[in-house]
This record gives structure tokens, sequence and C-alpha cells, in this order.
């Protein structure tokens, strides 16, 4: 399944934890060097400004390469999708060998070899397709693909892309069975958007799963701004405009023009508020950019003119807002603080003491030979 | 000109640098080692007429980063 060793999400989670713990001055320098050489990670990783680079750097000269292998080969036209499924492959087979032997574990390197093994695949595949085609076929076929990569690597940005397809496939299946079934776009988005968000909610936090917790935090997330975009009235009567459902200077509104006002005011509120009350962090930050968008979709339809006046008042607003919060949350107030403390997440925890207390009481590997 | 604003910006660079050296700032590291690959890149390619060279000059400058960068701690003196 995933190709990762279990004990090195452990180890990774363990020493990023304490590492926090260690700049809160939780504990100390000498509980956080033994924590540190206790747990000497077997892998290779860097942080997350290293990794933007070598992630950048790597796609550089990969496509690079890519691109002097064609144009020194004499390969022509119509099979340079193939020469680049084949690279993809290629690239593929360098990817799981340099986990494996070289160790990368979010470094940065696998990221982008994760990335440009995919497309190249996918347009590879492409290839071998006829051309005259419902379009619908290549997202299909890379369903499967993203889904397994999803499973082996749990790779944040393949499980957008996958969830990105999954969306696009239902959207294309609707369509091609006829111009008019449009007006269902919105609907069927939140069909699949809401099980996503559910489904990915209750399965988070399953320990054996938890090799693919950040995959299913990103489902969740997407989940929720799918739902709240599929209902917002700028973003469907901006597609439904696009795909001729509805014209401008008709006199009428879009079809279930009130029902999307509603949803486009109902949800942030909802959003917002269940984070409140169930302190998750996920609802609340989309709860907080979806009550924007709103405000900012009423504001583009109804309110002409006074943009400037509008802005200046609402950032100012938005400054008295935030800087009455910070004073208010300055000590813990109910469960919420302004402080950023130990986890990015009030939901997704780990605990690093459990884990740390768990991990000492397995037996070491030459307990387990004597048992 | 074109020259002038490359001095600047390797100045900036070095300037970014020894920010990140002094402060094991990895985000300035990161600024330096972008802004200063991409203005190198496009003073190199600007005059370069052919394609080859072009994917040539990504492939190798490419794995030479990936390289200084997965050794950063050797090549770069930064870091723990």
């Amino acid at each position: 399944m995933i190709i990762y060793s279990r004990n090195w999400q452990d180890d990774f989670t363990i020493l990023r934890e304490a590492k926090k713990w260690f700049e809160r001055k939780l504990i100390l320098k000498e509980q956080y060097d033994a924590i540190v050489s206790t747990y000497q990670p077997e892998f290779y990783t860097v942080n997350i400004f290293l990794r933007i680079a070598l992630f950048i750097f790597t796609q550089i000269m990969v496509f690079g390469l890519l691109g002097l292998f064609v144009s020194i080969t004499d390969i022509t036209d119509p099979d340079v999708p193939l020469f680049v499924g084949l690279y993809g492959l290629f690239l593929y087979i360098v990817l799981e060998n340099w986990v494996r032997i070289k160790h990368f574990y979010k470094a940065g390197v696998d990221d982008a070899l994760l990335v440009a093994s995919t497309i190249c695949v996918i347009v590879g595949i492409e290839h071998f397709l006829p051309n005259e085609r419902p379009e619908v076929i290549i997202y299909l076929i890379s369903l499967p693909l993203l889904i397994w990569l999803t499973i082996r690597f749990s790779e944040p940005l393949v499980a957008l892309a996958l969830t990105g397809c999954l969306f696009y496939v239902m959207i294309l299946l609707i369509t091609n069975e006829g111009r008019e079934n449009q007006i269902l776009v919105p609907f069927a988005v939140m069909l699949i958007s809401l099980p996503m968000f559910l489904f990915s909610r209750r399965y988070k936090k399953r320990i054996s799963l938890k090799p693919w917790w950040s995959s299913f935090a990103l489902f969740e997330t997407s989940g929720l701004v799918a739902l709240y975009l599929a209902g917002n009235y700028l973003i469907v009567r901006n597609y439904f405009e696009a795909e001729n459902v509805f014209t401008v200077n008709s006199g009428h509104d879009i079809p279930f023009a009130g029902l999307f006002y509603a949803l486009t005011v109902i949800l942030p509120i909802v959003y917002t508020g269940a984070g409140l009350l169930r302190r998750d962090a996920t609802l609340l930050r989309v709860g907080i950019l979806a009550l924007g968008f709103s405000l900012f979709t009423f504001k583009y339809y109804f309110i002409e003119g006074y943009t400037k006046l509008i802005l200046t008042v609402g950032g100012a607003l938005l400054l008295l807002i935030a800087s009455f919060v910070s004073n208010y949350l300055k000590s813990p107030k109910r469960g919420f603080t302004l402080e950023h403390l130990l986890r990015r997440n009030f939901e997704n925890v780990i605990n690093l003491d459990e884990v740390i207390i768990f991990r000492s009481l397995e037996p070491s590997p030459a307990k387990k030979e004597r048992a | 000109m074109d020259f002038f604003y490359l001095l600047l910006l390797l100045a900036t660079c070095v300037v970014l640098f020894r920010y990140a050296r002094t402060h094991d700032s990895f985000i300035f590291l990161l600024y330096s080692v972008i802004y200063g690959y991409i203005g190198i890149s496009y003073t190199i390619l600007k005059d370069v007429q052919s394609e080859e060279a072009g994917f040539l000059y990504f492939a190798i400058t490419g794995a030479i980063m990936v390289f200084s960068l997965i050794n950063f701690k050797k090549v770069l003196s930064i870091g723990r």
C-alpha cells in the first residue's frame, strides 16, 4: 500500500511536535535532544522552504531533460506523447527507487518526481486513445491512476488532482447527456461534495488510516469549498452565462436564483457557526473565507459604485474586528485562544506524549526476536 | 543596462543569502536562490537561439541546484 514506512511517519510527527514543544519551552533542551537522538530519522526530509525549492528545481531538471531528449532525437510529432509516457514511467521507477534506497520523505524531490511522472504518463495514455472520443474518457482513465497514487504516496498535490478530476468527470458525464442538463451541474457538485466532506471527516481520525490523514484533510476542505462554490450565486451565474444557459439581457434572473441567494448567505454562517461550536478549524477557516466571498458576491450584484469607500470601510472594519478578537482571546476563552499552540488544527491532533509512550512500550527488534 | 540590473539582483541575492546564513532562515535562502537563478538564467538564455542548448541548460543547472540543496549543509554551510 503506502510506500513509506509507518515508523517514518511516526518519527516525523514526533520530531515535528517535539520541536514545537521545545520552541514553546514546554520541554528542556536535554529532553528535546534525547527525543531527537531516540527518534533519529532514517529518512531524508527537509523543511517547507527547502521542499519548495527542491520541488521547483527538480521540475526544471526533469522537464529540461525531457525537452533535451525530444529535441536531440529524431522523434517525429505523433510519437512524442508516447515518448513522454515512457519517460513518465521511467520517472516513476526512479521515484520508487529513490524513496526505497535514498529514503526521501516529503523532501521536494519525491513530490516533484511524482507530479512530473503522473503528468507524463497521462499524456502518454492519451496517445493511444482515438482522436474522436468523448472528452471524459481520459479523465475516467486518470481517475484510478490518481486513486492509486494517492494511496501509494498520500501526497496532497495528487489528492487535489484526484478531487478536481472527480468533479470534472461528473460534470462531463452530466453535460454529455444534453445541454439542458447544465442546470443540474451545481446540484450535482453539491451532491458529491457533501458526502465527500462527511466521509473524510469521519475517517480522517482513524488510527488505521493514519498514513492518509493529510489526504483526508484535503478531501474534507475540498468538499467544503466545493459545496460552498456550487451554491454561490456569483459562481453559478458566471457558469450559466459561460455555458449559455442564461443570457444577461433576457430580463430574467438565473434558474433557481432564490435558492442560490439563500445558499450564498446561509452556508458561510453554517460553516462558521459549526466551526465555533464544534471547535473545528477547517470549518471555521473555510467559513470565514466563504463569508468574505459572499459579501463580495452581494456587493458585485447589488451595490453599484462606492468601491473605494466600501473597500476602505470594509478593511477598517476587519481591522477593528481582528484587533478586538486578538485582545479578547489573549487569554483562552472557551477553548479558543490567539496563541498558535502546539497543533496546527484543533481536531487533527497527534498526542505526542501518547505516541512516545506507545512507541517506547513497543518491544525492540531484539525483544521481538526473542519472543 | 541588463548587466547593471543583473549586478543589482546578484548583490541583493548576496545580502539575502548572508541574512539567511546568519539567521538560519530558509525562506531567505529560498528567495536568494530562486531570484538569483531567474536573473542568471534570463541573462544567459536571452541570446541563446538553439532549443537544445536551452534544454541542456535547464537539465544541468536543475541537477546542480537539486544536488546543492540536498547537500545544503555542506555546500552552503547553513542551518542544522
